[in-house]
């Protein structure tokens, strides 16, 4: 997640060796980086728009990494994190890279999962541990586990049944909120957390009750 | 690579140089050859300012997932027309709303 801290000398020489790289980052900063340390580098932010589906938005990143690798070209992706936590588009180019007979695979990378256990000091092992996309726990029936830790993702937008937003608001996360309260009293201390991604910055950490929860872009919620 | 850019790889490399005392992290920006602007940046640790000055994107969309719809979860709540409410707040379905 962190400029200079996080990629692997593997990753590195991926990204060095290719001839063409694909990039979605986690900072505009991040973003020069990697065009400093190769001259073809393609941002995939062009690909969001405010109100176009993010399934379209993923198709076309897809799209944009194959045509490449059908050209013959020797094509990498650079995600922020881990490439294939919570990203589609990583998994879907290597499995259709892969169907069409091209050699593909994934390097492991630092998600903000992984930094979030740093930071936050916990195990997901101690008592065990659930993640869900917001919004797929808010939509979807799923069951919650209160004696682990949860981890929900992406409450940002949570709650936005287009994939059509780039940020939902206060009502949506209430929702969530809503929701939550059926399994932890509103007392419930949750943290919200954001991964630092440059070594002059810091990482959010921000402890709150649940039922002040109305800014979260990530929480982890204790036992 | 730029200066500002290097000086920023090595401080995610050498987590040494984020914990120098104030004069010791300014000692380590004057070494470098920038603008007093860019040295400004640095030593507030102004990532925005820093990024206006190398012409960084203002900001950047970090989704790269959807959750999905194969049919193997029901969708318990509201419609989509009440997506874009973002200020009534819709309650949640009871489970014999469910289907």
């Amino acid at each position: 997640m962190m400029l200079g801290a996080h990629i692997s000398p593997r990753s590195r020489s991926h990204l060095e060796q290719a001839d063409v790289v694909f990039a979605a980052v986690s900072d505009p900063l991040v973003e020069l980086w990697l065009r400093e340390m190769h001259p073809d580098v393609r941002s995939l932010q062009p690909f969001y728009q405010e109100g176009k589906s993010r399934g379209i938005t993923y198709r076309q990143m897809v799209d944009a990494i194959l045509a490449e690798v059908r050209a013959g070209k020797n094509v990498c992706g650079a995600f922020y994190g881990h490439p294939g936590v919570f990203a589609w588009a990583p998994h879907q180019s290597i499995e259709e890279a892969r169907a069409e007979g091209y050699a593909a695979h994934m390097e492991p990378g630092i998600s903000a999962e992984d930094c979030l256990y740093a930071d936050l000091g916990i195990d997901p092992g101690r008592y065990g541990c659930q993640h869900y996309e917001a919004s797929q726990l808010m939509l979807y029936q799923r069951r919650l586990d209160p004696s682990a830790y949860l981890i929900l993702w992406q409450v940002g937008i949570v709650g936005d049944l287009s994939y059509a937003r780039l940020a939902t608001g206060v009502g949506h996360r209430k929702l969530l909120v809503e929701l939550l309260v059926k399994d932890y009293p509103p007392d419930h201390v949750v943290t919200v957390y954001e991964a630092a991604t440059l070594g002059i910055g810091a990482p959010r950490i921000e402890r709150i009750a649940l039922r002040d929860l109305h800014r979260l872009t990530w929480s982890c919620t204790p036992p | 690579m730029s200066q500002i850019i290097q000086f920023l790889e090595n401080m995610g490399k050498n987590p040494s140089i984020a914990r120098l005392d104030p004069d010791a992290f300014a000692a380590s920006v004057d070494a470098l050859s920038i603008d007093s602007a860019s040295r400004s940046a640095l030593l507030s640790k102004d990532s925005k300012a820093i990024g206006r000055m190398l012409g960084a994107k203002d900001r950047l969309q970090c989704i790269l997932f959807k959750p999905e719809q194969d049919g193997r979860f029901q969708c318990l709540l509201f419609k989509p027309e009440q997506d874009d409410v973002d200020t009534a707040i819709p309650s949640y379905a009871t489970s014999a709303d469910r289907h």
